[in-house]
């Protein structure tokens, strides 16, 4: 018949259990140098130096635009300014592409008036008929042409 | 905890290793011990106790003193290593049938022979135990925490633990008897 007491003392005894102390050196040091080995290299001082100089920056420009006194500058970082100019921007756009459309317009108006109108002298049928029967298409001298030449060279 | 450990445990948080060195030395032991009686096995409990004492280091900057001992901390930490180490890897043998056990090892275990039962035994019959048992009866009896220490590592109450070392030793009992 075994006891709880039995039990309880043969349990204590299994603290001999112990790691073997090679492996217990090798992973201890093992260990530490993982630290160490991240420490040196964000522990460097130039990092350091460097980390404390690029705050600064921020914060030096952080306060220049908050403190800025000229105006262009913090106007273009103010969101209401930039909402507003984005809306005239529209309008704008809208008032010129209208005024396009409308001179557009008239223009192509205008062209088409021109081309139904026949009795506009360089459009009349008849005339441009006469025109293409004196064209002697045959001959290459045309002694008008000539003549127009030796004024304008001489 | 007392002040010195407190003392320890701040440097180490620090970054300085030789505080955790310190800490190393003063529970590796301990959670190596926990961890073998766990698995039954050297070698596994040799990879896990690195890894607990590693991941302990790796994390020590949120280690929050909470009125326990540091070494509860790193209970909780060997205790989920362990549960990730059976969770991932079924065990393919026995525990009874491994040959190269290390109790049979150490000089200690031979002085021991002559007791009305061995420590081999005991330590199997800790292997069949239930995870909570195992937890409770090592804590409590082999690295003698106390139950406010254990409550805190398994996240229960006193009086749960107080139950479930009863059960244990009932069920130790049984096994050991018919071994």
């Amino acid at each position: 018949m075994i006891t709880n007491e039995e039990i309880k003392k043969n349990l204590g005894k299994l603290r001999i259990v112990e790691p073997d102390p090679g492996f217990k050196r090798t992973s201890r040091s093992l260990i530490l140098s993982y630290k160490s080995e991240k420490k040196i290299f964000f522990g460097m001082p130039f990092l350091k130096v460097a980390g404390a100089f690029a705050v600064l920056m921020l914060v030096i420009t952080a306060v220049a635009f908050e403190f800025s006194p000229t105006p262009v500058l913090s106007s273009s970082f103010n969101s209401s300014s930039l909402q507003k100019e984005f809306e005239n921007l529209s309008i704008n756009t809208g008032i010129e592409e209208a005024k396009y459309r409308e001179s557009a317009n008239q223009t192509i108006v205008s062209a088409l008036n021109e081309i139904e109108n026949t009795n506009v002298k360089h459009m009349n049928d008849s005339l441009l008929r006469d025109e293409a029967d004196n064209i002697n298409l045959d001959d290459s001298t045309n002694p008008e042409i000539d003549a127009l030449l030796e004024t304008v060279i001489f | 905890m007392n002040k010195e450990e407190q003392d320890l445990v701040e440097k180490a948080r620090k970054g300085e290793s030789e505080a955790f060195g310190s800490l190393y030395d003063k529970y590796f032991d301990s959670i190596y011990r926990f961890v073998y009686l766990k698995t039954g096995n050297k070698t596994d409990a040799e990879d896990l106790s690195h890894q607990v004492f590693l991941s302990a280091w790796q994390k020590i900057e949120n280690y929050q003193f909470r009125g326990f001992p540091f070494s509860s901390w790193l209970y909780k930490i060997a205790l989920n290593a362990v549960i990730d180490h059976w969770r991932t890897r079924k065990p393919s043998v026995s525990i009874d049938l491994v040959k190269d056990d290390l109790l049979s090892e150490l000089p200690a275990f031979h002085e021991e022979v002559d007791q009305k039962f061995s420590l081999v035994l005991v330590k199997n019959a800790i292997a069949k135990l239930e995870p909570d048992q195992q937890d409770v009866i090592v804590m409590k009896f082999v690295d003698e925490l106390s139950n406010k220490e254990i409550s805190d590592v398994l996240g229960k109450s006193e009086g749960a633990i107080r139950v479930i070392q009863h059960r244990a030793l009932r069920q130790l009992k049984k096994l050991i008897e018919e071994a």
